[in-house]
């Protein structure tokens, strides 16, 4: 797979597709950093801590039944992760088309942003909450 | 709303009950007791209602979901239960 425009990513929250709600994503897969230098050094060492992820993504929003808010909203109090994976085109998982799949919670929820003249997006901010971090199956 | 386990221990039989058993435990408890090993989920069937569901519309599955992650689809209207064909009991 060269290099792709993203046209037709896929974007499912707890079993629900919502990428035809969306039109941004950013998946961050992270590692604390950890400053390990001692005295009398003279560089900085640094080495990685615990891992982290955060899943970003704009939806646009809508009231419907099973919808952006339908959806959203009853996990914004939930205490229990819920899968969400994304990829980066809707065909299926592949070794050019791996899932990015997260147990996760969701801890920011906008239910209404924007701007007068422009379409109601808003942000919902998921983050890790199991051992396994990010994983990117490609089956 | 109460989801429905198996106690797989004398132990957890003794509290709870003998085969299925419904219960309406709170979401840290759900996790505590299913986590122990004590008791499992016993899957459920649901109907799917929305478009945009990992199963395709008006199929039914089976599944052991979590009470809060069937709460959720729930109410955003993508599935609903289907009665069980298993008879839990309503001890306790």
């Amino acid at each position: 797979m060269a290099a792709f425009t993203l046209l037709d990513a896929f974007i499912s929250i707890n079993g629900v597709t919502l990428s035809d709600h969306s039109n941004h994503v950013e998946i961050e897969d992270m590692r604390e950093e950890k400053d390990f230098t001692a005295f009398g050094a003279s560089n900085k060492v640094v080495g990685k801590g615990l891992g982290d992820g955060t899943f970003t993504i704009q939806f646009f929003q809508d009231y419907a039944a099973g919808k952006t808010h339908a959806t959203l909203q009853p996990l914004i109090g939930s205490t229990t992760p819920v899968t969400v994976e994304v990829r980066a085109t809707s065909g299926a998982r592949s070794a050019t088309n791996p899932g990015h799949v997260m147990s996760a919670l969701l801890f920011s929820y906008q239910p209404l942003s924007g701007d007068v003249g422009e379409p109601s997006v808003m942000t919902a901010v998921f983050r890790n909450a199991s051992q396994t971090g990010i994983t990117y199956p490609t089956a | 709303m109460a989801n429905t386990y198996r106690a797989l221990t004398p132990a957890a039989v003794g509290a709870f009950d003998e085969g299925v058993f419904e219960r309406d435990f709170t979401a840290a408890e759900e996790k505590d007791w299913l986590e122990s090993g004590l008791i499992e989920l016993v899957p459920r069937t649901y109907r799917v209602l929305s478009a945009n569901y990992a199963v395709p519309q008006g199929q039914t599955f089976e599944a052991a979901m979590l009470k809060e992650n069937e709460a959720a689809l729930i109410a955003g209207g993508h599935i609903e239960r289907v009665d069980s064909k298993q008879t839990p009991n309503k001890r306790g």
